[in-house]
């Protein structure tokens, strides 16, 4: 996965929404995972368009804050999220 | 070799010899390790306590506060469902308990204000009419969720965010993994339909009346 590169989700995945709080079930591997409020604003964006510097630059723009501090937090998000299949591939630095 | 202890576990009859256990802890824990094993129902690690109907579900790990909180609720007047274990039935979302005595430890007993019983084997088991009050086991609705953490300063009983009370959920299940999406399904529709909370307890006592202090009605 590249910065340059759409990100989407993966198929067989099952959300879910309680209150506010997204969770997601991936049915082959029959795993549960409760989202964060990064990892939430993540995944709202992966739309299949969007690149990583896209996402980026959104949540940079939607929080006002630093572009640098948004990025290590959207990729760590998106390497938990890889780590559970729910999207493909890991973004690299 | 005696005969074996015959237990019913929320629907599943189990056997476990006296012998082969050093404590009656250790044999509930053996019994309750069959029932998930062998229950065909969602199963989670949770006290549970009934007002007005409702139930009130403490789910987390062994040694959270789930059975002293569970035992000073029950003198407060609560109903009590268990210390250990609920069923959640997929369909309706109600629970019903395992109803096994309460185990407490020495420490939870004179917490009570109980006369301690140094068994030598860590908790002794308490009995629900012991506490002055009566067991419950039909399936009832959940009004509350309580996450209970010890050792606070003070105690408080706030608001649980979604997502703590959907991992707090999920992370007591037993044995999710035999039902899969369902469980998750029932998972996420329970935590939609309660209240939860982070009760930070100072105290048994003053625990207990803040979760006697949380609203009740059987919608």
């Amino acid at each position: 996965m590249t910065a340059a590169r759409p990100l989407s989700r993966a198929h067989a995945v099952r959300e879910l929404h309680v209150d506010g709080a997204v969770t997601l079930f991936h049915e082959p591997t029959q795993t549960a995972l409760v989202l964060n409020e990064t990892a939430s604003d993540v995944w709202r964006l992966l739309d299949g368009r969007r690149t990583v510097a896209d996402i980026v630059e959104e949540l940079a723009q939607m929080y006002a804050a630093d572009a640098g501090t948004i990025r290590s937090g959207v990729h760590a998000a998106l390497r938990q999220l890889a780590d559970h299949h729910v999207i493909d591939g890991a973004p690299h630095g | 070799m005696t005969d074996p202890v015959v237990l019913d576990v929320i629907g599943v009859r189990v056997e476990v010899r006296a012998e082969g256990y050093g404590s009656v802890e250790d044999l509930y824990a053996a019994a309750a390790r069959l029932a998930v094993e062998r229950s065909p129902e969602l199963l989670f690690h949770a006290g549970a306590v009934e007002r007005d109907g409702v139930a009130v579900l403490f789910p987390g790990e062994s040694g959270t506060g789930k059975s002293t909180t569970v035992a000073a609720c029950v003198r407060r007047g609560f109903g009590y469902l268990t210390d250990e274990m609920i069923a959640l039935d997929l369909g309706t979302g109600a629970v019903r308990g395992w109803p096994r005595p309460i185990m407490l430890t020495p420490w939870a007993q004179e917490a009570l204000g109980l006369p301690v019983r140094d068994s030598g084997e860590g908790k002794a088991a308490v009995s629900c009419a012991e506490l002055g009050g009566t067991t419950i086991e039909a399936a009832l609705p959940v009004a509350h969720v309580v996450g209970v953490r010890r050792g606070a300063a003070a105690t408080t009983l706030g608001p649980m965010a979604a997502g703590d009370l959907l991992t707090l959920l999920l992370s007591s299940s037993f044995n999710h993994y035999r039902h899969g999406a369902a469980a998750w399904t029932a998972v996420a529709a329970l935590a939609g339909r309660v209240q939860g909370w982070w009760l930070d307890a100072a105290d048994v006592e003053s625990a207990a009346a803040a979760v006697a202090g949380l609203p009740y009605s059987r919608s």
